[in-house]
């Protein structure tokens, strides 16, 4: 079979972005089986990879369903929906992630070069620059009772989440599901009876100097395992909650360059930080290697994102044509579900507890980014090691 | 932008790509060399190399042995996750023997000053007699 086709395969699977529960890993680890020649292989993880991230935008924005990749878009995006700007924040995500592309096809060389010496001269700068920026968060608030009541939720819910992790080793989507999904649709379910009326949005802007950071930032995360794009973008959120339009553009411009980047890390420093480039460790074995990839996840890239812009409206449509009450019910089942196929009895329960969580800052009237603590203590622990020293004292 | 101009824009970024990856999956192939003509200027090529087995031995799920073509010998590296591959496909590669005349295809690489041929595929190495 040409190889080719494989790029085109890969492709189709990857639709299945519109369930983002079926995670890219899962169907990578799915399909190995059923290759004998890296190269094929190769060329499918890069066109499910990006399939994947442009079909996902779909449940992410309009139904809250968070994905491993962009998990906290689902915020800023439901916030728009709300409002009746659904396409809007779509449209931000999807030219995002273009912009950020054709930046990240422009940085790659330049990234091939320096990625190398950046991993070893960088790691020792990282915790300390993340604790200043974590001061500067709670800072941010303008009494002492909100100060110390914002603390208090950042770490109840790192705690959760260190605990979580260390409960499971599937905990960031029944996490995430809890966090920002279930707790989202409970808030949306409040006094409302039909979707929000979402109302045509003009292509928009985006902002070069946020797609610039979000494609820099993506691929630099690549170098530090410990830290995921969703403590990246939750460490960004933290300073442009304010505007949910500029979070987007940027969390989507990282989240693209870093799914990126993960292919390129794998040639340059021969790590490999997602399952699609696990996949790729054989094949990667030299430059022209690497540029097949390269090209297969442009071509992936950009088939998948003309399909999604032919197709999203009437997509949207068709979900949105169900009745309001009765489709979240039918999400918040789906979601319990997918919790329980992939993480079994301790993704529900993770997911139980992580729902309050996620719903004390909107009640409490603080910004929710609090509840990223979740996924910024657990890093910061595993980065810094202390996580076995906690873990010692407790067990 | 309208969206219009990205639908076309990605269409024809994509048309690109499709025509770049025909004509790089064309020159992708392995080359085809013989055994004295392999240098360090090979190392990270893909390579399809004729030779018989030498000194053939297992270590750790790991199989290792000379292929040679007189005056020359090259170590060629069966690494343990492709030899499971290998056996689950039906292939043994504990049933290469020494004396016998193989077709190797993998990726030149160095290892302790000497270059060693890794397969990477279940059907990279090819028992011919």
């Amino acid at each position: 079979m040409n190889p080719l086709l494989f790029v085109f395969i890969g492709i189709l699977v990857g639709i299945l972005g519109i369930f983002p529960f079926i995670h890219t890993n899962l169907l990578m680890e799915l399909a190995k089986g059923f290759f004998s020649d890296s190269l094929a292989l190769g060329l499918f993880a890069a066109g499910v990879a990006f399939s994947h991230l442009v079909f996902e935008s779909i449940p992410v924005v309009f139904f809250c369903i968070p994905s491993a990749d962009q998990g906290v878009t689902v915020l800023p995006a439901h916030k728009l929906v709300l409002e009746g700007k659904g396409f809007l924040a779509l449209n931000l995500v999807l030219s995002s992630f273009f912009h950020s592309l054709l930046l990240s096809f422009i940085l790659f060389p330049f990234v091939l070069i320096l990625l190398p010496p950046l991993f070893t001269s960088l790691k020792p700068l990282l915790l300390p620059v993340l604790l200043l920026l974590l001061i500067a968060f709670f800072l941010s608030e303008k009494t002492l009772g909100n100060i110390l009541l914002s603390a208090s939720i950042f770490l109840l819910s790192g705690l959760f989440g260190f605990f979580s992790f260390s409960f499971s080793s599937d905990a960031l989507f029944p996490l995430l599901t809890g966090l920002f999904g279930v707790s989202s649709i409970l808030l949306s379910l409040q006094g409302r009876s039909e979707f929000p009326k979402q109302e045509e949005a003009p292509w928009p802007g985006v902002s070069k100097k946020l797609v610039f950071t979000g494609c820099v930032l993506g691929s630099l995360s690549v170098l530090f395992p410990a830290i995921n794009p969703a403590l990246l973008s939750a460490l960004v959120f933290i300073f442009l909650e304010c505007s949910p339009e500029s979070f987007l553009v940027l969390n989507s411009s990282l989240v693209a360059s870093k799914l990126f980047f993960d292919f390129v890390a794998v040639f340059t420093i021969g790590k490999a930080r997602t399952g699609a480039a696990v996949v790729l460790k054989d094949m990667l074995h030299s430059s022209p290697a690497l540029l097949l990839i390269v090209i297969a996840t442009a071509v992936s890239f950009f088939l998948s994102l003309a399909l999604l812009l032919l197709t999203y409206r009437r997509l949207v449509g068709f979900l949105y044509s169900f009745n309001f009450l009765k489709l979240n019910l039918f999400f918040l089942l789906v979601l319990s579900a997918a919790v329980f196929f992939t993480s079994g009895f301790a993704g529900l329960f993770i997911m139980a507890f992580a729902t309050p969580l996620g719903l004390l800052p909107p009640l409490l009237k603080l910004k929710r980014s609090y509840s990223m603590g979740a996924l910024i203590v657990p890093s910061l622990l595993y980065f810094s090691g202390l996580n076995y020293f906690i873990q010692g004292v407790l067990s | 932008m309208s969206e219009r101009h990205y639908v076309y824009l990605s269409l024809g970024l994509a048309f690109v790509g499709i025509l770049l990856l025909v004509v790089f999956l064309k020159s992708s192939g392995p080359t085809e060399k013989k055994l004295n003509e392999i240098s360090e200027e090979d190392i990270g090529r893909m390579l399809l190399v004729k030779g018989r087995v030498s000194g053939i031995y297992s270590k750790n799920g790991n199989t290792f042995f000379k292929l040679c073509e007189y005056p020359r010998c090259v170590q060629v590296a069966i690494f343990s996750s492709l030899a499971k591959r290998m056996r689950e496909g039906s292939i043994n590669p504990a049933g290469i023997k020494n004396g016998g005349l193989v077709e190797v295809k993998g990726v030149l690489k160095e290892y302790g000053g000497e270059l060693e041929l890794v397969p990477l595929d279940i059907d990279s190495v090819n028992v011919l007699k």
